[in-house]
C-alpha cells in the first residue's frame, strides 16, 4: 500500500488493478460480465458501490493513474504534508469510501459536476473515475507554496463530495475529502472550524489554495482573486483592469483547465447544460456561460458550433451583461446595433469580435 | 456663425465624445443618446463649414475618443471627401483603435459597415 492509503497492485499476468479501497468486498458483477471499458486499455469492474479498474498492462494503468499517483505522492512526500495524512489516513480512507458510495447515489447536479470532470458513467449507475479533480494539478501555480497544513471540518454538502479526492501536485499543498479539507497555507495558522470560515478567510491570504463547494479547485492568487476552469479547447482567460463598475473582482484570473476532450458541441443549450450543468454551480453564482458568438446565431451558422466547448466560457455576469448591453448599442452615425451588424459577418469573424470585446474589458486571453 | 459658437460646437463635440467613450464601456443606453448628439453636431458643423475643425481633431492626439469622432463623421457625413480621404481617415482611426478601449469595438464595426 502506497502512503495515500489506496492500494495497487498486480492482479494476474498482464492486468494491473487499482483498488479504491481495497476492503476486500465480494464483487459484484454487472449484469453483463461486469466490465465498462471507458478508455483503451481500461477495464472498470463495479464492487457494490464502488469502482475498480483493470488495466491490460501496466503502461495504460500509468496513464490512468499517474497524475493521481503523482499527486498523492508529492502530497505526501512535501515537508509538513505526510504528518497530517498520515495522521488522518484513517479518516481519508473512510471519506474515500463516502465518496464512493456517494458516486452510486449522485444527484443529477453532482453528476453534471462529475461528467464535468472527466468522470465516467458506469451501467449500474455508478459514477467512476478520480481522475477529473487531478485535471487542477495543472492549474495550480507553481509559486503557490506553502508552508503548513491546516485541517478544516466542514458540513456534510452534497456537492463536497466530488472533492474527495483533490490532491495537488508540484508545490502542492492540498487534500480534500468530502468533508475534510486538508489545506496548506502559505504562512501559517489559521484557527477555523468550518469550511465557509475558512473559505472566507482565505480569500484574504495571497497564495492560498482554496477548494470551492462545487467540485472545484480555487487558487486564490491574490486577495480578490479567484480561478475557474476553463474546458479544453477554447482560450485562456485573464481578466484584470479595466473592468464594468460594479463587476468588483478586478485581477480575476480565469484559467485554462484542460479537462474532457478538446471540443465537445452539442444540439442546444439544454444539452450542453445536461453534460456540464449552470456555470453557477460548476463555478460560483457569479459566473454564467458565454457563448462566444451568441446562441442567437445558432439558426444561421449551425447549433452544434454555437453550442460547443470551443464557443463557451465561463465569464462573470457583470462582463457577459456589459458585453450585451454594448453588443446593443448603435454603431456610430448609424441606426444599425452591433449585434445587428455583427451578424451579417462570419463565424470566425464574430468569435474574434467576441474575443476582442473581452480583451477591451481587461480580459486577456491567452493562448 | 461666430467665433465663439465655433468653439462651442468643438468644444461640445469633444465633450460628448469623451462621454460616450466612458459611456460605451459599459454598455450604457445613453451611448446610443450621446452618439446621436454627436452626429448632430457634426453635421452643424460640416454645413457651417467647420470641417476643417474636424480635420484638426481628426489628427489630434490630445482625445483619442474625440480623434475618433471626427474620423467617423467626416468619412460618413461629408459629401466632399474622397474615396482617398476616407481610407486616410480609415488609417488614422485604425491606429486609434489601441487607445480607445471599448469605444475600438464600435470603431471596427463602423468601419465595416462604411466598407473600409
Amino acid at each position: 500500500m502506497d502512503p495515500s492509503g489506496l492500494a495497487w497492485h498486480r492482479v494476474q499476468d498482464g492486468i494491473w488493478k487499482w483498488e479504491n479501497d481495497g476492503d476486500g468486498d465480494t464483487p459484484r458483477p454487472l449484469p453483463d460480465g461486469g466490465f465498462e471499458t471507458p478508455e483503451d486499455g481500461m477495464e472498470v469492474q463495479s464492487y457494490g458501490n464502488r469502482v475498480h479498474y483493470a488495466y491490460s498492462d501496466r503502461a495504460a494503468f500509468e496513464a490512468w493513474h499517474d497524475p493521481i499517483a503523482a499527486a498523492q505522492l508529492a502530497a505526501f512526500h512535501k515537508t509538513g504534508v505526510s504528518a497530517i495524512n498520515q495522521r488522518n489516513l484513517e479518516k481519508y480512507q473512510q471519506e474515500l469510501a463516502a465518496y464512493n458510495s456517494r458516486q452510486a447515489n449522485g444527484s443529477a447536479r453532482f453528476r453534471a459536476g462529475a461528467f464535468a470532470h472527466g468522470m465516467t458513467q458506469q451501467r449500474d449507475g455508478t459514477i467512476g473515475g478520480f481522475r477529473g479533480p487531478f485535471s487542477f494539478l495543472d492549474d495550480m501555480t507553481e509559486e503557490v507554496l506553502f508552508g503548513k497544513y491546516q485541517r478544516f471540518g466542514g458540513g456534510d454538502r452534497g456537492s463536497l463530495a466530488m472533492q474527495s479526492t483533490i490532491a495537488a501536485h508540484e508545490g502542492g499543498h492540498v487534500v480534500v475529502t468530502g468533508l475534510t479539507a486538508f489545506v496548506a497555507l502559505p504562512e501559517a495558522a489559521v484557527s477555523l472550524t468550518s469550511f465557509a470560515s475558512f473559505y472566507r478567510s482565505m480569500k484574504t491570504i495571497d497564495g492560498a489554495l482554496v477548494l470551492s463547494r462545487e467540485a472545484q479547485a480555487q487558487v486564490e492568487l491574490a486577495r480578490s482573486a479567484w480561478s475557474v476552469r476553463q474546458f479544453g479547447g477554447g482560450p485562456s482567460l485573464r481578466t484584470g483592469g479595466a473592468f464594468p463598475k460594479g463587476s468588483g473582482r478586478a485581477g480575476t484570473v480565469v484559467q485554462r483547465s484542460p479537462i474532457g476532450p478538446a471540443n465537445e458541441s452539442f444540439d442546444s443549450y439544454a444539452d450542453f447544460l445536461a453534460r456540464f450543468g449552470p456555470a453557477s454551480q460548476t463555478y460560483n453564482r457569479g459566473m454564467t456561460w458565454e457563448h462566444i458568438v451568441e446562441q442567437s446565431m445558432a439558426g444561421r451558422l449551425g447549433a452544434k458550433r454555437i453550442y460547443s466547448t470551443e464557443n463557451t466560457i465561463p465569464l462573470p455576469r457583470e462582463i457577459n451583461k456589459a458585453k450585451a448591453d454594448i453588443y446593443s448599442r448603435l454603431v456610430p452615425g448609424t441606426n444599425v446595433t452591433a449585434r445587428e451588424w455583427l451578424s451579417t459577418q462570419s463565424f470566425e469573424q464574430q468569435y474574434q469580435f467576441e474575443i476582442d470585446t473581452l480583451r477591451s474589458f481587461g480580459v486577456t486571453i491567452a493562448p | 456663425m461666430r467665433h465663439s459658437e465655433d468653439e462651442n460646437l468643438v468644444k461640445k463635440f469633444i465633450e460628448k465624445s469623451e462621454a460616450y467613450a466612458v459611456a460605451i464601456s459599459s454598455g450604457h443606453a445613453k451611448a446610443d443618446k450621446i452618439n446621436k448628439d454627436i452626429t448632430e453636431i457634426a453635421e452643424r458643423m460640416i454645413r457651417g463649414n467647420l470641417s476643417g475643425y474636424l480635420s484638426t481633431l481628426s489628427l489630434s492626439d490630445k482625445s483619442p475618443s474625440a480623434s475618433a469622432w471626427a474620423c467617423m463623421m467626416l468619412i460618413q457625413r461629408n459629401a466632399n471627401i474622397d474615396s482617398e480621404e476616407k481610407k486616410k481617415l480609415a488609417q488614422r482611426l485604425r491606429t486609434l483603435e489601441a487607445h480607445l478601449g471599448v469605444m475600438r469595438m464600435m470603431v471596427i464595426a463602423f468601419l465595416s459597415l462604411n466598407r473600409l
